[in-house]
């Protein structure tokens, strides 16, 4: 069997902010392989809505040459880039989450915080949320400077609490250690991954009764977060997997169903999505 | 685009289907659906080349609209019956040439049919299109000049499907405009006065003239209507009315 991806991407301002700085970009080629790409950059940093799209410029630039997901390169890529625009080094200060569709797996990886959605072909969806335990992401950028990668790792460490929302709808929380994680999901089990920045975990108004974990708790206020399960199941609820379907899903759902519901994003929201439309019988070599 | 790009649709209770884009090739996220009856009846004849400049150059303006990306433009002719010269075509790919020689049939007035089908295209266009997450809303230009002298249906049904048109979820907004075209006759003037009252159009444009001047006019206004409508779009509103 052979796998066709189509990919689409799509991005606005939070609530909280005046510049956007999540960024996402996707790829679909003419052949079996789809990337899609989102970087959020750091609010404290300077110029990092410039910074994110150069960076994740950079990983769709490695990625489609090395066909895969390519982290560490692409922070080089992004700099050399930045340097003769006069940036600010930190401004690469993003994260960068990278998926990457092949005949038989959909390699991802996360560099700093965000969200993984994967829905199954039988439409149940598992999510995992990848955050740093004391709030501050791993960027990429600090591998550019050693004395502010060490600084990084001595003062924040290099934990990473993964929580996975699996088949069933029951949350598993883990721990790992490194300054990045990667998964791989076998590509004939789902239809569509989506990576989100953390801004799906930023909406706040009226809760939304759909899931018990603690992540997704709600207090009986309005300003109260919104269960990030009730945010990724309504952008996952795409209609029809072709041309701007992730675009138009997201207007949609943040524009008009989010703002029927009081709910509304605080953060920036980033996503990017995979689709895997069509299988048919393998062509004979 | 040809045929095999199209898809057909059948419009529940009426006589008339329409085509359309097949909806996985649109690019955009939203979009106005722009429908045109224009009337190719007998006592058109003395003017049907002007008419069919008219809706050409409506073509080209909206091909230098910033929003010509996110415009599907649908044009009908009719006298006894109505024919569709194409469906909702995406702006860039329709050829403002092709009306050349298509306002020429020279039988009667299916003006109600018409205007009804027009609209009920755009109804269930845009519920098949927000079904799949576009944003839509709609614009319908009937252009005539005379009396209905040969509808199946009637005023009533035209004005059913404009109020259906106007509350239906699947529109965000929807502007309906009658032109009569070379109306130098006050009981014709009176009569399309009264359908535009009946029916419900939001507008009524009546051009006594039909010479090229008066009609390169309406489609200055037609191009700008539209133009005024897709801007409009995504803002819950219709938009505002374009004076002649």
């Amino acid at each position: 069997m052979t796998a066709r991806f189509h990919a689409d991407a799509w991005y606005t301002t939070g609530d909280g902010h005046i510049v956007g700085q999540d960024y996402a970009i996707a790829h679909d080629g003419p052949g079996p392989q789809a990337i899609a790409i989102v970087s959020d950059g750091c609010s404290s940093s300077p110029d990092t809505d410039v910074g994110a799209r150069l960076l994740a410029r950079a990983a769709l630039a490695t990625g489609s040459e090395r066909h895969s997901p390519c982290g560490s390169a692409a922070i080089w890529r992004a700099a050399a880039a930045s340097e003769p625009l006069g940036l600010p080094a930190h401004a690469l200060d993003a994260t960068l989450l990278v998926a990457h569709a092949h005949d038989e797996t959909i390699e991802i990886s996360v560099r700093g915080d965000g969200v993984l959605a994967a829905r199954r072909r039988d439409g149940t969806v598992e999510i995992w949320v990848v955050t740093h335990p004391q709030g501050a992401p791993y960027y990429p950028s600090y591998t550019l400077d050693p004395a502010r990668h060490r600084e990084y790792l001595k003062v924040y460490g290099d934990c990473v609490k993964i929580e996975h929302r699996a088949r069933d709808g029951r949350w598993h929380t883990e721990s790992s250690r490194g300054e990045g994680r990667r998964f791989t999901l076998e590509r004939a089990a789902y239809d569509l991954v989506l990576l989100a920045s953390d801004g799906v975990l930023s909406f706040v108004g009226p809760p939304c009764s759909e899931d018990t974990h603690h992540h997704e708790r709600q207090r009986d206020t309005d300003a109260a977060p919104v269960a990030v399960g009730c945010i990724i199941a309504g952008l996952l609820g795409v209609p029809r997997l072709h041309g701007r379907f992730l675009a138009r899903r997201a207007r949609r759902f943040v524009g008009k169903t989010c703002t029927a519901r009081g709910w509304r994003p605080l953060d920036d929201v980033g996503i990017a999505a995979i689709a895997i439309t069509h299988e048919g019988p393998q062509a004979p070599k | 685009m040809d045929d095999t790009e199209m898809d057909t649709h059948a419009i529940k209770g009426t006589h008339y289907g329409f085509s359309a884009v097949r909806i996985e090739d649109l690019g955009a996220t939203e979009y106005t659906l722009v429908a045109i009856a224009a009337d190719a009846s007998a006592s058109v004849m003395g003017f049907a080349r002007q008419i069919e400049r008219c809706i050409g150059e409506v073509v080209r303006s909206c091909g230098s609209s910033p929003r010509a990306d996110n415009l599907l433009v649908r044009t009908t002719v009719f006298d006894d019956t109505v024919e569709e010269l194409h469906g909702f075509c995406p702006r860039p790919s329709l050829d403002p040439q092709r009306y050349n020689g298509t306002v020429r049939r020279g039988g009667a007035t299916a003006l109600f049919d018409a205007g009804e089908n027009a609209v009920a295209s755009i109804t269930h266009y845009a519920a098949t299109l927000t079904d799949a997450d576009f944003d839509c809303n709609g614009i319908v230009f009937v252009i005539t000049d005379g009396m209905d002298n040969m509808s199946k249906g009637c005023a009533r049904r035209l004005a059913a499907a404009l109020s259906q048109a106007a509350g239906h979820d699947a529109l965000e907004s929807m502007v309906s405009i009658l032109v009569g075209v070379g109306v130098a006759d006050d009981a014709v003037s009176t009569y399309l006065h009264a359908v535009r009252r009946d029916v419900g159009f939001d507008q009524y444009i009546e051009l006594r003239k039909a010479d090229a001047k008066t009609l390169a006019k309406l489609a200055a206004f037609v191009s700008k209507s539209i133009a005024s409508q897709s801007q409009a779009l995504g803002t819950g509103k219709s938009s505002r009315v374009v004076g002649f």
